[in-house]
């Protein structure tokens, strides 16, 4: 475990089509301030930021991401459970996926779950794109990040044989009277 | 109307194999199984083996897994409105192509459709809740 305190930073660049997005979710992700750059090593990029959530604060989280690796370290304990098995899960499964793919899928996730959601299986896409998926509760839910950072999704709502395939705020706003069955979904299989 | 570019020589009933790594395959609950994440259906132009081809060779299926299988069949490929079509290949004489735009929905629905014929080691098992 890394001191965070002590580590390089750098407010990541976020590409102009993740403006938008980024500038709501930025209530709830303080990046931090200017970097310096003569302190990164060379092929990394790192930034930490401060993660709130429900209004209470969790430790800060430190993300090393690089060119062609993604490294990221956690310090301390990270609430929710499910973000910290996440951030694991693209570093062992993801770790060519684009910064902006990084970004924007932790964002996504802060957008979707709560706190006791359980964490999505994660896999690679091409153009260092990443997709996030749930198979539980009698719902399939898979999130495609592409390498630049755009995102949309797909829900198959096995129950009610409804599917829909759109863009994020779309899904979000589908899944939200269904996410107590999404939640729950692996204790009742 | 048949689409020309579907090789209608492989029959519905054929099962195409797509080989997959250890880490492709996810616990699904819903299926109470595991099965491969969809993300290994996302390109428009899929390789896969042919299962006429191979068995005319005399060859199993087992034979061409790398290092994990899983099997489709033919026709539950072309009910999402995918083509296919015969490719072979200097190294794979039975290679073909599942040809045709992968949504979502059709990634999900050929991840759901596919069977395990040689799984991943160790097994995907059920997160302990």
């Amino acid at each position: 475990v890394s001191d965070v305190a002590t580590l390089p930073r750098l407010s990541l660049s976020v590409p102009a089509a993740l403006a938008t997005p980024w500038s709501a979710i930025s209530t709830r992700l303080r990046l931090p301030t200017a970097p310096d750059a003569s302190a990164i090593p060379e092929g990394t990029r790192t930034l930490a930021v401060s993660i709130t959530v429900g209004g209470d604060s969790a430790p800060p989280v430190s993300d090393s991401v690089g060119a062609t690796t993604v490294s990221i370290s956690i310090a301390g304990e990270i609430t929710p459970a499910w973000l910290g098995e996440t951030v694991g899960r693209l570093n062992r499964r993801a770790s060519n996926a684009s910064d902006a793919a990084v970004v924007r899928a932790i964002s996504t996730l802060l957008d979707i779950a709560r706190p006791n959601s359980s964490p999505p299986f994660v896999s690679p896409l091409d153009g260092r794109g990443i997709q996030l998926e749930w198979s539980q509760g009698g719902l399939d839910v898979e999130i495609y990040v592409s390498g630049s950072g755009e995102s949309h999704g797909f829900v198959h709502d096995l129950e009610e044989h409804t599917e829909l395939e759109g863009a994020l705020s779309d899904v979000v706003q589908f899944l939200a009277p269904r996410m107590d069955r999404l939640d729950q979904g692996r204790l009742s299989a | 109307m048949p689409d020309p570019e579907d090789d209608r020589s492989v029959e519905d009933a054929c099962r195409v194999y797509r080989w997959l790594g250890h880490n492709d395959f996810k616990w699904d609950y819903n299926l109470a199984r595991a099965r491969p994440t969809s993300a290994v259906f996302q390109h428009d132009e899929m390789s896969v083996v042919l299962g006429d081809t191979l068995a005319e060779s005399d060859r199993q299926p087992e034979d061409v897994a790398n290092p994990c299988l899983v099997s489709l069949e033919a026709g539950c490929v072309r009910a999402r409105s995918q083509t296919i079509r015969r490719d072979p290949t200097e190294d794979e004489p039975a290679h073909g192509l599942v040809v045709g735009r992968k949504t979502g929905s059709v990634r999900n629905a050929l991840a759901r459709c596919a069977a395990l014929v040689v799984g991943p080691d160790p097994p995907v098992l059920p997160a302990r809740v």
